[in-house]
């Protein structure tokens, strides 16, 4: 077994050895690989690559990594368009994150006697993982978003930034950047469980730092639904905070239904607003599926800020009615 | 949590929400009204209460923990912020076994912890009443007590009367239950609130207290027959009779019995008497020898005197001796039998014979002088009657009667001397002193007086001997 498995890539390497590089056809034609994600400067490396113009084909998938970096294909045709512009530390790298995002690709082999011929062209041994510099980078980003840090020049937002600037592509950056749209998701998700927690707030502070936070994140990128429903609700919250009731009314409006707690929040920025109709309503729709007794003791109040007390008096009962009491 | 309770108690706002839910609710609603008594601050027992409270609640602005402005506990907690309560009471009742058991779920605004009370008992109304007091932040007490009425104190105080179930303030109490005829029993109880102390008490039956001061202090007391070193500290006594005797050296043994009632302290002084002397004792009753024998023998001398007086009597040669100027010496000897009983003293035959010899001065006929030469009387007193007082061996006595005297004069006058006697009736007494040597052997002295007409007297002192013969005495 282990005889079949060394055979073929005793072969490739005899091929490497005599500067047997795949043609640049092979760019777009290994199909034993992943393909190419579909990205405009896609077709503008592979011709640079085909009129053996190899730099500005690197620079070409380089800008396609940044946009793509889970990528493994986009990270091959960048080794093998740097193997051939004389890059060959641009090209270890690539090959490096080919075979790191598509191990069980089925040129693996081949690709691992590229990565051979192309890390004996370096002058030193490449040290695995990214450069110092690119590696202290990712770690400001991750610390930042830790720290929920994520607006301004000190947010994870502009360090994600800096790093994107450096030139360096790699799944590191996909990953970093999927950690901080994770990290905010998180944090949101659980500053709007504070706010709707009896037994915890979410500071003013807390809220506008994360509406800021995500609005930083718009300016890097599309938000995806969900993002963008995040977006609004802290936003909401935040102007709740802060005496908007109206503008709360407005921003939580298309993202409230489906989450009780946005439609809570809802009806209290429209109580807020002396919309006590409108929040009765909410409210009373909003009884019909919630088990907190805040539902049914805001809505007393609403109705008592109207003069009904009897109705009050009913939506009060059923706040004050011990758990579990209805049943049986 | 009982800081809170006892807040809202005493402030009686905001008040504490109660909530009765299941099929025994109305029950035990009802059950835990009548153990809150008449006026229950602070507590919204039923609807009525409950709307009366909620109608004064207003929208606010501030809506606190309802709108994330402040923090609670849960969601309940931020009902009862809103709605200005101190928190819900939840009460359900279960049967256990054959009685009741009450559980009060506290869900405290400051607290996400509820805090549970639980009373038992064998009604509704017990249980409730123990579980109420739990959450009062007392202490309930179900006591059983022997007799069932015994009085209860509460630290010195009057508290209650029989075995029932009660609360009190946590903390160090002293119980005490009384009831008649039966012992007081304290009973220390310490308990802190929410806590049921069950009690079952016995009172005893119920002691006297005895305590002696004696004296002399060195005595020795025996109390139902068994030594008590401590007289002087108060000895608790089973009621009834306890037999007591002390005795001290040198004092008479004092033996009694005191009857020690219940519940009463005795407090006896006891003071020994000095034993009497052996003469004293011997004095205080007549000897037996005094009274062996009741016949006697006694004779006697004596040493008398025959006073002056009238005499009258005819001379044979003529003439008459009329009267007697001076008094005569006499000396004489006596001898009677008699018999004697316990006081009564007999002299059934006395004879007696004195004489005197000296030139007395007499007066005749006419005025006449002359001598008496001398002197004898034979005197027979044939019952005299009398008494006698013995002590020891000594008998004093005293005898009185009749008596009959033959009298002889000798008389010298200038025309001769001649001799003149007469018989005489008299009545004598005799007063002596008698000493018993034995049941037999007697000896003593006396005095005699005889009392003759023609105002005559004579006395005598004498000394005798008596002998006492036992003989029958025919009338016993």
């Amino acid at each position: 077994m282990l005889g079949l498995c060394l055979m073929p890539a005793v072969a490739l390497g005899q091929a490497a050895d005599e500067g047997d590089l795949p043609p640049p056809a092979a760019v777009e034609a290994d199909a034993a690989g992943p393909g190419l994600p579909d990205d405009p400067d896609v077709a503008v490396g592979r011709a640079a690559y085909n009129a053996q113009k190899y730099a500005e084909a690197v620079t070409a998938f380089q800008d396609v990594a940044r946009r793509h970096p889970r990528s493994a294909g986009v990270y091959r045709a960048l080794a093998r368009a740097a193997s051939w512009a004389g890059q060959p530390e641009t090209a270890v790298r690539a090959y490096r994150h080919y075979l790191q995002l598509a191990p069980d690709a089925g040129d693996a082999t081949k690709v691992e006697a590229e990565l051979k011929l192309a890390e004996r062209k370096l002058s030193t041994p490449l040290a695995e993982g990214p450069p110092d510099d690119v590696a202290a980078a990712l770690a400001v980003v991750k610390a930042r978003a830790a720290a929920d840090a994520f607006a301004g020049d000190d947010g994870a937002l502009a360090a994600l930034d800096t790093l994107l600037a450096m030139d360096y592509v790699g799944p590191e950056i996909a990953e970093a950047t999927a950690a901080v749209d994770a990290t905010l998701r998180a944090r949101t998700d659980e500053l709007i469980g504070r706010w709707w927690a009896p037994e915890a707030t979410a500071s003013k502070e807390a809220l506008a730092a994360m509406a800021a936070g995500w609005a930083a994140r718009a300016k890097r990128g599309a938000l995806d639904y969900e993002g963008s429903r995040m977006s609004s609700a802290v936003t909401g919250l935040q102007q709740l905070a802060a005496g908007q009731f109206a503008e709360a009314v407005e921003t939580l409006g298309p993202v409230a239904p489906g989450d009780g707690r946005l439609r809570y929040a809802q009806a209290v920025a429209l109580a807020r607003a002396e919309r006590h109709v409108e929040a009765e309503q909410l409210l009373t729709a909003l009884l019909r599926k919630a088990d907190d007794p805040r539902v049914a003791a805001l809505l007393g109040l609403v109705r008592r800020a109207q003069g009904r007390i009897d109705h009050a008096l009913d939506a009060w009962r059923i706040a004050l009615e011990p758990p579990g009491a209805g049943e049986g | 949590m009982l800081t809170l309770i006892a807040t809202v108690m005493l402030a009686a706002n905001p008040p504490l929400d109660w909530q009765f839910p299941g099929m025994s609710g109305p029950d035990l609603q009802a059950a835990v009204r009548a153990a809150a008594g008449p006026l229950p601050r602070g507590h919204l027992f039923d609807e009525a209460a409950r709307e009366a409270h909620l109608a004064e609640v207003r929208w606010t602005d501030a809506l606190g923990c309802l709108a994330d402005e402040a923090e609670c506990a849960d969601g309940r907690r931020a009902v009862f912020a809103a709605l200005q309560l101190a928190g819900q009471v939840v009460a359900v009742a279960t049967s256990q076994g054959a009685g009741h058991r009450v559980v009060l779920t506290l869900h405290g605004l400051e607290s996400a912890e509820p805090q549970v009370y639980s009373g038992t008992g064998a009604t509704l109304d017990e249980a409730a009443k123990a579980a109420y007091a739990a959450l009062q932040g007392r202490v309930t007490l179900v006591l059983t007590l022997d007799p069932p009425d015994a009085s209860i104190r509460l630290d010195g105080e009057a508290f209650g009367q029989g075995s029932g179930t009660y609360t009190v303030p946590p903390g160090d109490h002293d119980l005490t239950f009384e009831a008649p005829g039966r012992r007081t029993v304290k009973q220390p109880i310490r308990a802190d609130a929410g806590d049921t102390l069950e009690i079952e008490t016995v009172l005893p039956a119920a002691v006297g207290h005895l305590s002696l001061k004696v004296e002399p202090a060195s005595a020795t007391v025996f109390l139902d027959g068994a030594k008590w070193p401590d007289p002087g500290t108060a000895r608790e006594l089973s009621p009834g009779p306890h037999g007591l005797r002390i005795e001290a050296e040198g004092y008479e043994t004092f033996t009694t019995e005191v009857t020690v009632k219940s519940g009463t302290v005795h407090d006896l002084n006891m003071k020994l008497r000095p034993e009497e002397p052996d003469w004293r004792e011997a004095l205080s009753r007549p000897h037996p020898d005094t009274r062996a024998r009741p016949w006697t023998v006694r004779a006697d001398l004596r040493l008398g005197s025959a006073r002056d007086g009238e005499v009258g009597l005819a001379l044979p040669n003529g003439g008459e001796l009329v009267n007697q100027d001076n008094a005569i010496g006499t000396v004489g000897v006596g001898l009677s039998v008699g018999w004697r009983g316990e006081h009564l003293l007999v002299e059934g035959l006395g004879l007696s014979y004195a004489a005197g010899s000296a030139q007395t001065g007499a007066t005749f006929e006419n005025q006449s002088t002359g001598d008496i030469d001398a002197l004898s009387q034979l005197t027979l007193r044939p019952l005299w009657v009398g008494a006698r007082y013995p002590f020891w061996r000594i008998e004093p006595y005293a005898l009185a009667g009749v008596g009959f005297v033959w009298e002889t004069f000798d008389v010298d006058r200038p025309s001769g001397a001649q001799q003149v006697s007469d018989t005489r009736f008299l009545l004598g007494t005799e007063l002596g002193v008698r000493y018993a040597f034995d049941d037999a052997l007697s000896a003593g002295m006396g005095a005699v007086f005889d009392f003759l007409p023609g105002g005559r007297a004579s006395a005598a002192f004498m000394v005798q001997v008596g002998y006492a013969i036992d003989l029958p005495e025919p009338w016993k």
